[in-house]
């Protein structure tokens, strides 16, 4: 058995997010999703329209998953999954919103949870403000990606600690 | 494969998917659905559906849900007389082996994993059609 210190911005973790965007969305729009200049920051702000976040409190971390998006770049999304754009952000867009951050969140959990880490069941909270969602002094890895359709800031996976907690051992 | 007048029962927490499960169903000529936000919510609509003589034919139900989960509703169903042969779908993004195994020891007819396309959940429910009822889908 090897002790290997694990953070929730490991290979494995930031890895198995980064694919269940990728599956997502590109899922929706039968093209390459691609991961442009990720960022890490501290007490800096992000421009999204909208987000759904989930948090967990892990045995590793205390953190939390946000998927952002840009409004037009949504409405696409949207528009792809029932049929049909509503041309501004309403409730149903915004239950769309909290039902694709569950399934980013899921599928990776899933690749997690089979590697032996612990991800609890969580239910997503959504923001048209997703600076609220970034805690002061949090660390914060934004993950932005892009596909062929709409513009630059279309979408975006935040990954943000709150608090490591101790190292996980893992055999 | 159901017959056209099959009646649903379309169970998840958020509408889009409830929306999209529909628009599935609709696509494949089905037209007669419930649905409903959680595990109690739906079994109080499986009860009343079996008492007014009208019960549904098939629930397609997400696992991660308040209230009661998509597997805590396949338990109660599966172990009430009245319910134990429904043909029970669960839809989940979080495709994890110890829950395949745990819906599987709970009777689950077939699991959707999401996303899914139209073409998967149409595999799936023909699965589940052949299952119930081996005998008309030959």
């Amino acid at each position: 058995m090897t002790d290997k210190k694990r953070s929730f911005f490991d290979e494995d973790v930031g890895k198995s997010f980064i694919e269940a965007v990728q599956q997502t969305f590109g899922g929706y729009f039968s093209e390459p999703v691609n991961l442009v200049a990720p960022r890490l920051f501290e007490n800096s702000e992000v421009v999204y329209d909208i987000g759904g976040l989930m948090k967990f409190d892990s045995h590793e971390v205390e953190g939390s998953m946000i998927v952002a998006f840009e409004k037009d770049f949504l409405l696409k999304v949207y528009e792809h999954m029932l049929g049909e754009n509503p041309g501004a952000i309403t409730s149903d867009v915004e239950d769309a919103v909290g039902e694709l951050t569950n399934i980013v969140y899921g599928v990776a959990k899933a690749h997690l949870v089979n590697k032996g880490y612990q991800f609890p069941m969580s239910r997503p909270q959504i923001s048209r403000d997703i600076n609220q969602f970034l805690v002061q002094n949090a660390k914060c890895l934004e993950l932005p990606f892009r596909l062929q359709i709409g513009k630059d800031k279309q979408l975006a996976l935040l990954l943000v600690v709150n608090r490591l907690k101790q190292d996980r051992v893992a055999g | 494969m159901f017959d056209p007048n099959s009646r649903f029962l379309v169970v998840d927490d958020f509408k889009t998917m409830r929306s999209i499960v529909k628009k599935v169903l609709q696509t494949m000529g089905y037209t007669n659905f419930e649905e409903a936000e959680d595990g109690v919510a739906a079994f109080a609509l499986i009860e009343k559906a079996h008492a007014e003589n009208r019960p549904f034919t098939c629930i397609v139900s997400d696992w991660n849900m308040p209230n009661m989960t998509g597997l805590q509703l396949l338990v109660k169903v599966r172990s009430d007389e009245r319910f134990k042969p429904l043909p029970f779908i669960l839809v989940t993004a979080e495709n994890e082996q110890g829950q395949v195994l745990e819906a599987a020891k709970a009777g689950v007819s077939n699991y959707i994993v999401k996303p899914f396309t139209p073409a998967d959940f149409q595999a799936k429910l023909k699965l589940v059609y052949a299952r119930h009822f081996p005998n008309k889908a030959a």
